[in-house]
């Protein structure tokens, strides 16, 4: 979405113009399934949380200070969602620890309907993908897919630049190697 | 992690991918291939990515999601206004006031409203004295004096058929393509 419409359907939206934030969702959804994907082996979890975060983004708007960084603040917010989502899901087995979720990968075991869409080349890029640990997945999807910057993608997973740049090091080599 | 003949490492050149090669790898051919190598394998892999995303109903996702917010309490003020054609009181809504505001500003080839908010300033009922907080952007061939004046005249006709006032603020904020706020004016109108 070009920069000047996005800044129009955002102010519009704060506005309380749901035509407008239709036009958001619409727009921006496909990058933020993809990036909730990141946290989950299911798109029907991703697809669930995306539509949990328009509903809290909706809610929010107010407190969006800056609109010209409202990617950033949609994307942070569904970060905490799926976290919350994960840790609560968690949390009815054991208890869990944030650090040790930033470095689990995805299970192994897709859900039939992913499996049936993922074939070939395709499936092995997202089972890449899905191997690596959760914070060098996020940022990998973040700036590689998502074109985020360095800076945008530090805000939303709320670490310094300088890590984003080891992780998508670490992310790049492991994709790398699993490739050759 | 693969040592290169030059002694740098491929994670060496993966920690700059993004950035510009430095004097180093301009002038050494296994870094040169290394990063080539490394560019291509990522956009190979980025593109499968982008390509292999499930089908989604986007039509539908954005109805269910509208839907939801629908029942959701309007976040807009109601005020006491005077009918400017009746001279009645009633309440208006800020949202009926932006949408007229809106409503000027469409027909403007020079500036587009990011955003605004209206708000009565005066305590009297029904309230007299109106804020205008105008966030745009201008076309490049205008100029914000141009602007500055076109701005507080699209805010009146807007609101002088619908509320009387007596008093108008406008805080004009001129922002960038992305939003970025560059200059704040304050303009003022007397009816």
């Amino acid at each position: 979405m070009d920069p000047t419409r996005l800044a129009l359907l955002v102010g519009r939206s704060m506005e309380s113009d749901p035509e407008a934030f239709g036009e958001l969702v619409s727009g921006m959804t496909p990058g933020l399934r993809q990036y909730c994907k990141t946290f989950f082996s299911s798109w029907h979890d991703a697809e669930d949380a995306a539509q949990d975060t328009w509903i809290r983004a909706w809610q929010s708007l107010d407190s969006l200070r800056e609109r010209a960084a409202f990617k950033t603040w949609l994307y942070r917010l569904a970060r905490n969602i799926c976290l919350d989502r994960i840790r609560q899901r968690a949390n009815d087995q054991q208890p869990v620890d944030g650090e040790a979720l930033e470095r689990t990968p995805v299970a192994e075991r897709e859900l039939p309907e992913n499996i049936a869409v993922q074939r070939g080349e395709i499936a092995d890029a997202w089972e890449i993908i899905n191997s690596l640990p959760s914070a060098l997945r996020q940022t990998f999807v973040l700036v590689a897919l998502q074109e985020m910057s360095y800076k945008e993608a530090a805000l939303v997973t709320n670490v310094s630049e300088s890590t984003v740049r080891g992780r998508l090091a670490r992310a790049r080599n492991a994709i790398s190697e699993a490739v050759s | 992690m693969t040592t290169l003949p030059c002694g740098r490492s491929t994670q060496d050149v993966l920690l700059n991918l993004d950035e510009p090669a430095d004097l180093h790898e301009l002038q050494c051919r296994w870094c040169h291939a290394e990063r080539q190598r490394l560019k291509d394998q990522n956009g190979f892999i980025t593109q499968l990515l982008q390509t292999s995303m499930p089908e989604h109903q986007s039509e539908a996702f954005s109805q269910g999601i509208l839907g939801k917010i629908a029942g959701f309490v309007p976040r807009q003020r109601v005020w006491d206004v005077q009918d400017s054609a009746t001279g009645q009181p009633q309440r208006m809504s800020s949202l009926d006031l932006i949408k007229a505001i809106r409503a000027v500003f469409a027909s403007s080839s020079t500036a587009q409203l990011n955003f605004t908010e209206f708000k009565a300033t005066d305590t009297a009922i029904p309230h007299l004295a109106w804020k205008a907080q105008c966030h745009v952007s201008m076309a490049e061939d205008s100029s914000v004096q141009v602007i500055e004046q076109q701005v507080l005249d699209y805010v009146s006709q807007a609101i002088s058929p619908l509320i009387s006032w007596n008093e108008l603020v406008v805080d004009l904020v001129i922002e960038d393509l992305h939003g970025h706020a560059i200059e704040s004016i304050t303009l003022r109108g007397e009816n």
